[in-house]
């Protein structure tokens, strides 16, 4: 028998007892269905935190801080200690780095650059339409991020024009007509001395940048822009109490491999610093994200399971069923080979239209999700597509799949293989 | 030709055997028609069995135009089934869901036949026992003497050289019966196929050109009718 036959003739045996057929590819369908919505949901979710962090390249930009200002994040219970030195700034008591720690990191091998982290606050921001807005959050633009813009440029750190990029939903109510407009205009930008008055600095808009998880909401601006910002902020402060630091950012080189990074680490965390990756402060989401939809696709994998003994007995009654038809193909010198062909083949058939249905209803149902969600709770994180469905994905899904019905098939098609033609035609 | 030679079948083990054959030999010559004969349980189905390569004897052998099929392999006697036998038992297995046509066709798929010659040979076939009206008819719709002629049908579709009948009119009344006779006799004359007929009916045996009486899985005599 040729192997199209062989195909050929499988769909048809399938065919005929069709609601057994229906409801063991509906069973496949199920857990193929689990499957790959909740590996699309892994792949939108990582993807996006991916998209994210591959734009800062990797693990190559860390933040130090005193290892006391990196406990009080922390939950565990402290002992007081009398010497740990403190500095009061802002009316909080900080646990800060110096000017010292500085260019002692500066100097540990391997480090590129270190810039101090200076939490610049601005009271209120004003564009074309001169209504005064105000801005949740800045960020210092550090070199090697590259920044998710929709339009123009990230600003630029040599420069000494104070630049920024401002988020889609301001360019219309600062008073711009669009987001290429708003690029290359000025607006201004107002932050408070320490005596409370207000002082106004102005700025170009070099760029419109979409929201991010790292960006949390934040405008980017340049050195230039952070540093007149914060020394408006500390105007007349002493230089021990200006140059106190909630932390300092080490940019490394951005061709290092892991081991060197982990090295780097390792040398100023032997200095008595706390140092963690940007990747991962944002790698515990990733983390989280993995191991609920790792849960989900075992649970995938469990229906898949029970699909598979579905395929199993739906094969062995159809073994038992065409028993003489078994017998009379061996007796007309069909190989057993080719019989066991025959029933795998309908095995990789169940899951063939199994797992295609699966995956188009997983796709359907997973896209329409995505976009309900983009549209409503996570509207503001532009190029987040909650659940992604890349092609090498589904095809893994599919080739899953059929070898578990496959797997499963063996053992009738095995059964019906094994049979002898004259006790196959004898059965009653 | 078919040889057998000293061909003894024991079923089950050791302390526990069954004989159902006990060295048997005869011949099958070309073009021939040999009835084997016998009660129930005399061992004349296991006989054919063993003749038609579906079964292996205990012992002794079974030779094809001369080749000793116990040292063929398995494949080489699928192929020579496919190519050289046509069988035709008396409860018919037809896929009874299936058309007169797709059930005619399955040797040939079996062997591997272009879908298009398929059709024409097995029409081709069904005309010979003069079906070719119910073609497109399902088999569970036929009267068994009709069953009988799509399984003559699809006996003869891949040009065999040896037809072995399992009490082909076992199933049938006389007369239906005698239909089918007439067309395996006609075949044996006509198309020089050499037919083995399993049976206990004498009427049909008679027919034959050798008739071959078993009992107890011996042979008890040989005749053969002046037709």
């Amino acid at each position: 028998m040729k192997y199209l036959d062989i195909i050929a003739t499988a769909n048809h045996n399938l065919r005929r007892n069709k609601l057994r057929t229906i409801l063991t590819i509906v069973a496949v369908c199920i857990g193929s269905f689990t499957i790959t919505l909740t590996s699309g949901l892994n792949a939108g979710v990582n993807g996006y935190i991916d998209k994210q962090l591959g734009s800062i390249g990797g693990d190559n930009i860390l933040i130090v801080m005193s290892k006391e200002m990196a406990s009080i994040t922390s939950t565990e219970p402290k002992e007081y200690n009398p010497k740990q030195s403190t500095s009061s700034s802002f009316g909080m008591t900080m646990n800060t780095v110096n000017d010292g720690d500085v260019a002692k990191v500066e100097k540990i091998d391997g480090v590129k650059k270190v810039t101090p982290q200076l939490i610049p606050t601005v009271s209120y921001i004003k564009g074309k339409s001169n209504v005064k807005y105000q801005l949740p959050l800045v960020n210092q633009m550090i070199d090697g991020i590259k920044v998710d813009l929709v339009t123009g440029q990230s600003p630029d750190n040599n420069s000494n024009e104070n630049q920024i990029n401002i988020l889609p939903g301001y360019v219309k109510i600062l008073g711009y007509e669009s987001d290429v407009d708003a690029v290359g205009q000025t607006l201004t930008m107002a932050t408070k001395n320490p005596l409370g008055n207000i002082k106004e600095i102005s700025a170009k808009i070099v760029g419109v940048q979409n929201d991010s998880l790292l960006a949390s909401g934040g405008f980017m601006i340049n050195d230039a822009l952070t540093n007149i910002l914060y020394d408006t902020m500390t105007e007349g402060m002493s230089d021990s109490v200006r140059n106190n630091y909630y932390a300092v950012t080490a940019t490394l080189p951005s061709d290092m491999s892991q081991q060197q990074v982990t090295d780097v680490k390792a040398r100023i965390s032997d200095l008595g610093y706390s140092v963690t990756s940007v990747r991962e402060k944002i790698g515990t989401i990733s983390t989280i994200i993995n191991a609920i939809t790792y849960a989900l696709i075992g649970f995938g994998a469990i229906a898949l399971i029970a699909a598979s003994f579905g395929v199993i007995n739906t094969l062995f009654m159809a073994v038992q069923e065409r028993i003489k038809e078994i017998g009379l193909m061996m007796a007309v010198g069909m190989s057993r080979w080719k019989v066991f062909l025959l029933f795998s083949v309908e095995a990789l058939l169940l899951g063939f239209w199994g797992s295609v249905i699966g995956i188009s209803l997983a796709y359907l149902v997973g896209t329409g999700i995505s976009n309900y969600a983009s549209q409503t709770f996570l509207k503001d994180l532009k190029g987040f597509t909650l659940i992604e469905f890349p092609i090498n994905y589904l095809l893994a899904v599919m080739v899953l799949v059929m070898l578990i019905a496959y797997l499963a098939g063996t053992l009738p098609a095995r059964r019906a293989a094994k049979q002898n033609p004259i006790q196959a035609l004898r059965t009653e | 030709m078919i040889e057998v030679k000293s061909v003894t079948k024991k079923y089950g083990s050791k302390d526990n055997s069954f004989t159902a054959l006990n060295g048997v030999s005869f011949e099958v010559p070309d073009g021939s028609s040999v009835a084997i004969l016998g009660k129930s349980g005399s061992g004349k189905s296991t006989m054919m069995h063993i003749m038609a390569l579906l079964d292996q004897p205990t012992s002794g052998s079974v030779l094809v135009d001369g080749k000793d099929t116990s040292k063929m392999k398995a494949h080489e006697l699928d192929k020579l089934r496919n190519e050289k036998f046509g069988f035709v038992f008396q409860q018919f297995f037809m896929n009874s869901n299936d058309t007169v046509l797709n059930n005619v066709m399955l040797p040939l798929k079996v062997a591997g036949v272009p879908a298009k010659e398929r059709r024409l040979r097995a029409l081709e076939a069904l005309r010979s026992v003069e079906m070719s009206e119910k073609v497109k008819n399902k088999a569970s719709d036929l009267s068994g003497g009709q069953k009988q002629r799509v399984c003559i049908a699809r006996a003869l579709v891949n040009n065999p050289s040896i037809i072995f009948a399992d009490e082909p009119t076992g199933n049938l009344d006389t007369a239906t019966g005698e239909v089918i006779e007439k067309i395996l006799f006609g075949l044996n004359k006509k198309e020089k196929i050499t037919l083995v007929i399993v049976t206990h009916d004498s009427d049909l045996a008679n027919k034959c050109e050798h008739k071959i009486y078993m009992r107890d899985g011996k042979i008890v005599s040989k005749s053969e009718s002046k037709l």
